[in-house]
């Protein structure tokens, strides 16, 4: 039971971050019906962008990292004018395709730029343990999750409340009845980008303070694939749920696993969670929508 | 295909089926093989390792370019099925001590087997979720090859002795070229007949409106599956090819960004063109070589990111090509051509 729990608990709190990730890929999907396969490399961005900022030019923390999100927002919206807005109406290979080369290019700039070395990320918080049911949590732990489910409270809050939210979620639903309702699709497209890649960003900082920051954690991005469809892909609240799930199976399968298939089934227990949810629920736990099927 | 040259007319069915239909037509294509047939006794061995790679990517490709570009079924595991064929090579000849050529068809049979494995789930779903199931697919088959350690070598991988037939062995860069060339003409051949066979069309059908072709009595279920085993057996060639001219089959080449590579081949060349598959081909691996070459030039020229641009550069080059061709030329290099034959045809009238 110690050694579940041992398992379970950090595997919950570091699911957050997928929430987060999924979050990002939400917030665009259920816009624009873009799956953005570049939200690794977003994530990646959010970090580096606040080594660069903190680390690398001295700024005070908060001015740091108040430049770094900026510079997000601006990729984003950047993003989404150069390579996605040309590519409305095409086909959705052409816009996967879309997606995945604008991750190799980004991919590369992050290479170009601050090589592929595991770089330490300043951290805001103190280092330390908290006794949680009997288990020691580290206490960035404890601030990550807490932050991420500000984050995600604060992203519904946005999508049900503000006029800006309802006008994404609008869009989301019908686009033309929007647009005759007066939503400038273009505006709200620009802001689902924006915001999807502050928040995947600030998700990029949280998780690399603590493991420092490097090109492969990127993976992340493809494995909170999981956890989108598993929650549905345009549900917020299934996100929140099912990070955290996606996050204790691969503690659980990593910590109870690992000794018989030779290790890192971390990597791939997230795809196995993936490639099951798509044959038998494709429409995920708490979408909206009957998916495109046969 | 509707614009003939002028003063070319069918008089038989076998004409108007024809691929190569006039006399300075075939004069060209024997040209062609001849150039190809001679060329390696004047490149140098460099020239030669990159006319290998292109011969053994069309083969590859070939085999993605049924899955995606014939039936409209998107595989972003493409790499994965290629090490498939690699590896079953590996076992067969490392593990077993069999020929390399009985090998040949088990290579391509084993990923085609695994493709249908992955590919039955096109039966569910299709899109986006085919693209998710197949980036699952890619990571799932790699991990299990680098940890089946008794089966494939694990992180060495299996190194493979060169083929021979009696007493002449593959082993110098010249005769896997031939190798090489006369397995990517065989591949070349058989998919230019499937586009214009039944099934081929069947493929067309189901990618273009899968209702529509159910509605027409084409077996979806039944032609996914097979373009699924089709389009994995060629990758699973690739892949015995692959392996022999690099000597070992090891899991480092075989990754999601090479799986990438193959869907970007088939947008810059053109989805759905047996030539545009081979311009792509051409195109992406020069490319590739020239971003390599550049890297250090261009390190020299901008001291600050010496040490990074080699790994770099390929990926920015060769992504914001992809980028452009998928908002400038979505119809690939092979749409370009088609603009340029039919104005040389129709010239002095053409625009």
């Amino acid at each position: 039971m110690e050694q579940f729990l041992g398992y379970l608990i950090p595997g919950l709190m570091l699911g957050t971050v997928y929430t987060v990730i999924s979050l990002g890929f939400i917030t665009i999907y259920r816009t624009t019906q873009v799956l953005n396969m570049a939200q690794g490399e977003f994530f990646l961005l959010g970090a580096y962008a606040v080594f660069m900022m903190v680390s690398q030019l001295n700024l005070p923390i908060w001015l740091g990292l108040f430049l770094a999100f900026a510079l997000m927002a601006l990729l984003g919206a950047v993003t989404e004018r150069f390579t996605l807005r040309p590519m409305v109406g095409q086909p959705v290979f052409a816009i996967i395709l879309m997606t995945l080369g604008l991750s190799v290019v980004l991919r590369g700039v992050i290479v170009l730029v601050w090589s592929d070395t595991i770089l330490p990320m300043p951290s805001l918080f103190a280092t330390g343990g908290v006794e949680f049911l009997g288990v020691t949590v580290p206490t960035q732990y404890v601030w990550f999750t807490g932050i991420s489910l500000v984050i995600a409270g604060a992203l519904v809050y946005f999508f049900n409340r503000t006029k800006i939210g309802l006008m994404m979620t609008a869009a989301a639903d019908d686009i033309q009845v929007a647009q005759s309702c007066g939503v400038s699709v273009n505006k709200i497209t620009a802001a689902a980008w924006m915001i999807a890649a502050v928040i995947t960003g600030v998700g990029g900082f949280l998780l690399c303070s603590i493991t420092g920051v490097y090109p492969e954690m990127g993976a992340l991005g493809l494995r909170s694939l999981a956890v989108v469809l598993a929650a549905g892909m345009e549900s917020l609240a299934g996100a929140m749920i099912m990070g955290p799930v996606v996050g204790a199976i691969e503690m659980l399968a990593a910590g109870y696993l690992d000794p018989y298939v030779g290790g890192g089934i971390r990597d791939i227990i997230a795809f196995a969670v993936l490639i099951i949810f798509l044959l038998f629920r494709p429409q995920g736990l708490f979408g909206w929508k009957i998916i495109e099927r046969v | 295909m509707a614009l003939r040259p002028s003063g070319v007319f069918n008089y038989r069915y076998s004409q108007d089926m024809a691929v190569i239909r006039t006399k300075p037509q075939w004069i060209t294509f024997a040209l062609f093989l001849l150039a190809l047939a001679v060329f390696p006794f004047f490149a140098s061995q460099y020239i030669m390792g990159v006319a290998i790679t292109i011969a053994i990517y069309i083969v590859a490709a070939m085999g993605l370019n049924i899955i995606t570009g014939f039936t409209g079924l998107i595989s972003m595991a493409n790499s994965a099925f290629m090490a498939i064929g690699a590896f079953t090579t590996g076992v067969i000849t490392v593990k077993l001590g069999l020929s390399h050529w009985i090998a040949l068809p088990f290579a391509g049979l084993i990923a085609g087997l695994v493709g249908v494995f992955f590919g039955v789930a096109s039966f569910r779903v299709k899109g986006l979720y085919l693209a998710l199931i197949t980036i699952g697919a890619q990571f799932i088959i790699m991990y299990v090859l680098l940890h089946w350690n008794s089966l494939t070598g694990g992180v060495t991988g299996l190194s493979i002795t060169p083929p021979n037939i009696g007493s002449f062995a593959f082993d110098s860069n010249r005769s896997l070229y031939f190798l090489s060339l006369v397995t990517c003409i065989v591949v070349v051949y058989l998919a230019r007949n499937i586009a214009r066979s039944k099934v081929g069309r069947a493929f067309i059908a189901v990618r273009d409106n899968d209702v529509a072709a159910e509605v027409m009595g084409v077996n979806v279920r039944a032609y996914k599956t097979l373009s699924f085993f089709v389009g994995c057996f060629f990758t699973g060639i690739g892949g015995w090819l692959w392996c022999i001219y690099i000597g070992v089959a090891s899991v480092d080449h075989y990754t999601l960004l090479e799986s990438i590579w193959f869907l970007a081949i088939l947008v810059i060349g053109g989805m759905g063109s047996v030539l545009g598959t081979i311009m792509g081909v051409v195109f992406v691996e020069i490319l590739k070589e020239v971003t390599v070459l550049l890297g250090p030039v261009v390190g020299d020229a901008i001291p600050a990111i010496r040490d990074t641009i080699g790994t770099a550069l390929p990926l920015l080059v060769l992504g914001g090509v992809v980028l452009a061709f998928l908002i400038y030329e979505p119809r690939g290099l092979v749409h370009r051509w088609e603009i340029v034959k039919r104005s040389y045809r129709l010239w002095p009238y053409s625009r």
